[in-house]
């Protein structure tokens, strides 16, 4: 699992390539936390190259998005593969986290 | 030590430890073959400069009792600091990290060894990590055997019957179910599956299905679905429970209206399937993972049970499994295999592990396979 981070004005862009299975997410939670948390940034996160994800992945993604939110700062993702989409769709996680189609529409809902 | 001073006022003896300079622990380190998949899995081999033959044959040194593996069909052993792996004219061939060798060649630490379905990995190790490792994977047993402890018998003789397989995955996980009755004639049937793998999640698992088995939900209405996720959502907020939280499917049988009652709360549907697997109905209703978020209304489905249907409840590690060309079986091809008929001697769900095991690739599964098959009268 990679993980590349562009941190710009308040706003930090995130981009995972890989599986957020278990090793995956064990190789960037602690980076992709320290990158976004402690400044309060609002994080866009690329899931175009991201082919699977897990339950420890979903688990990252709510608990970061949750400190997030305790800084007034949001998460949003954008762009996932059908079958990563299709895991969102059926634990219902855009109820907590914004899952848009493109960067241009995640870099819009993060700014607001 | 030096002798003792004695002070002839008072008898305090003082002794004085010498000196010492430490010294430095040299680890001892072994290479060891590390079985991932097949036969005698996590068992450890550790390699020296006598080669291990490895076979069909009852005189190698690792018997491999397949018929995809030559009665003598690879040597490894240790030369020098290398492993060193010679295929020996076997008709399926060796394999390190998916390529077929030819003659000697070296297995790298971390590398996988692949004989037929058999699957070990090289790993370079010190005696100490080893101690730990193998403490680790006795606690992880230990866990494993109790969850597997609280799970209920398979009932063959009354009715709804129930069978189910639980394969756990090499990292133990937070998978479970149960069923039980319920008064006015009613039958509960349910699967959870707790975020992530290892100790915690298998001892969060157990909370849960204490609480389901004992009914220990204050006030519950446990036959009905909705009002149990909520309450299971209150009780099991994540962010008192180390950041975990699990999908669950739960659904509550009606004998005398044949109906069946349900709600899922981020778990994928159960199936209900028809005596000649004809027509597969999906069971779900929309609702988040539980414990994330702090209050929310379950909503419940209701389905009319055909006679002599069945009820497939499933964890997604049934059907998140990955080939060897990382091609996902996925729920659609897990549906196929669900309509195929059924194999004389053989339940159900073995059936169905049986057919994923021959799509997935070799090595232990990546997750916990949990099946539960309800069937009605």
């Amino acid at each position: 699992m990679e993980i590349e981070v562009l941190l710009t004005d308040n706003i930090a862009r995130v981009k995972l390539r890989g599986r957020l299975d278990t090793p995956g997410v064990d190789q960037i939670e602690g980076k992709f936390t320290n990158a976004v948390v402690p400044d309060g940034r609002h994080t866009v996160v690329d899931l175009r190259d991201v082919s699977f994800i897990a339950s420890i992945g979903l688990r990252m993604f709510i608990g970061i998005a949750k400190q997030l939110r305790r800084r007034n700062a949001r998460m949003v993702l954008f762009a996932p593969q059908a079958q990563v989409n299709e895991v969102f769709h059926t634990v219902l996680l855009r109820e907590i986290v914004p899952i848009v189609a493109d960067e241009a529409e995640a870099m819009r809902y993060a700014a607001h | 030590m030096s002798q003792p001073e004695e002070n002839v006022t008072d008898r305090t003896t003082i002794y004085r430890r010498e000196d010492t300079v430490p010294v430095a622990i040299q680890e001892e380190f072994g290479h060891y073959l590390v079985v991932i998949g097949g036969v005698g899995l996590g068992r450890r081999f550790r390699l020296d400069s006598t080669p291990l033959t490895i076979g069909r044959d009852a005189q190698c040194g690792l018997v491999l009792p397949s018929l995809d593996v030559s009665r003598r069909h690879c040597r490894v052993e240790l030369r020098g600091a290398e492993v060193i792996a010679t295929d020996l004219n076997s008709t399926n061939g060796t394999y390190i990290d998916g390529n077929r060798i030819a003659g000697a060649t070296a297995v790298p630490d971390g590398s996988i060894l692949e004989i037929g379905k058999q699957a070990m990995k090289h790993e370079r190790r010190s005696t100490r990590e080893v101690q730990e490792a193998q403490e680790l994977d006795r606690d992880l047993e230990k866990a494993r055997s109790y969850v597997l402890s609280l799970l209920p018998a398979p009932i063959s003789v009354s009715t709804p019957q129930a069978e189910w397989l639980i394969v756990p995955s090499a990292r133990v996980g937070g998978d479970a179910f149960g069923y039980s009755e319920l008064p006015d004639d009613k039958f509960v049937s349910f699967l959870f599956d707790v975020s992530g793998h290892g100790i915690g999640a298998a001892m969060l698992s157990v909370s849960i299905l204490n609480v389901l088995r004992q009914r220990a939900l204050p006030g519950c209405d446990f036959a009905s679905p909705a009002d149990v996720l909520g309450r299971l959502n209150a009780m099991f907020q994540m962010d008192n429970h180390n950041g975990m939280f699990f999908t669950i499917w739960y659904g509550v049988y009606d004998r005398d209206r044949r109906k069946l009652t349900y709600a899922s709360a981020g778990h994928h549907p159960a199936y209900l399937v028809s005596r000649d697997r004809t027509n597969v109905i999906a069971l779900k209703t929309e609702g988040p993972l539980i414990g994330v978020w702090e209050e929310f209304s379950f909503a419940e489905g209701c389905a009319d049970v055909p006679e002599s249907a069945s009820l497939h409840l499933f964890s997604d590690g049934v059907f998140e499994v990955d080939n060897d060309k990382d091609r996902q079986l996925g729920l659609s091809n897990l549906l196929l295999l669900l309509q195929q008929p059924g194999v004389e001697g053989r339940s159900e769900p073995q059936r169905i592990y049986q057919s994923v095991r021959e799509f997935a690739r070799s090595g232990p599964l990546d997750d916990d396979f949990s099946y539960l098959i309800v069937k009605f009268q």
